[in-house]
């Protein structure tokens, strides 16, 4: 995700420049998450409603998966007559197991639903055996 | 929960609305289900996530004064709305799992209807 540092100056500038004017930051909450075990890797399902592609940072660093996320506002700013608030956006930290490779991490996002799937590493594969 | 004077007879409904979101979900991901409800001059717009859920798995109906909605095969939810809803100029949006219902408010001229005395 190197790539992406240059077109993450500007919004990260922004928060700062928000954090130092106004009392309170941003809302980030903790996504709803699960995950499963495949036979050879992971799923995990994370629901990121309200979050577009372009608004989305998946990172992996060492044993640690990092999301964050970036929530669209509705046009209609009317007043909120009855529901709390939709968060800012989502922030997310796990760690994987030492037999998941997380280089190797695919990611899917559709609908507000981002898919990860991540495979084992190479020595947690599955072996089969040919029986001679 | 303070309710706006127009809502407040007819509250039942968005524990039912709260209600449909939570089963709609339990399918896809545990997520609770949080119905947002705004206000404006115009109108209230509607707001609810469907992570996970396809545009077409939506099926959303006003008829009878009332607004209708199914989730992919889930039991259809009914959500009476009452006169102050323009019914003939409803419309909704379904963008990256959050569906947006417009109700717009009723011109407050159509059902005046000045009585002549003679």
């Amino acid at each position: 995700m190197n790539d992406t540092t240059t077109c993450c100056e500007t919004p990260d500038k922004e928060k700062t420049a928000i954090a130092h004017r106004e009392p309170n930051p941003d809302h980030l909450a903790e996504p709803t998450w699960n995950a499963s075990r495949r036979e050879d890797g992971a799923d995990i399902e994370v629901a990121l409603p309200g979050v577009r592609k372009e608004d989305l940072k998946v990172e992996v660093r060492q044993s640690r998966l990092l999301l964050e996320a970036r929530r669209s506002q509705s046009e209609n700013q009317g007043r909120l007559i009855h529901g709390t608030p939709a968060p800012d956006g989502y922030r997310l930290e796990l760690r994987l197991g030492n037999a998941l490779d997380g280089a190797s991490l695919t990611a899917r996002l559709e609908s507000g639903l981002l898919r990860l799937a991540i495979p084992l590493v190479e020595a947690a594969q599955p072996k089969r055996i040919e029986i001679a | 929960m303070i309710l706006a004077q127009h809502l407040r007879n007819s509250s039942p409904w968005l524990s039912d609305f709260g209600r449909l979101f939570d089963a709609a979900l339990r399918g896809a991901v545990r997520a609770p289900v949080d119905l947002r409800v705004r206000e404006d001059d115009n109108g209230w717009t509607l707001e609810a996530d469907f992570p996970g859920v396809a545009r077409d798995d939506l099926e959303l109906e006003a008829r009878e004064g009332a607004l209708h909605l199914q989730v992919k095969g889930d039991t259809r939810y009914r959500l009476p709305l009452g006169e102050k809803v323009d019914l003939s100029r409803l419309s909704a949006r379904f963008e990256d799992g959050v569906l947006a219902i417009r109700l717009p408010k009723a011109d407050a001229t159509d059902s005046t209807h000045r009585i002549e005395i003679h």
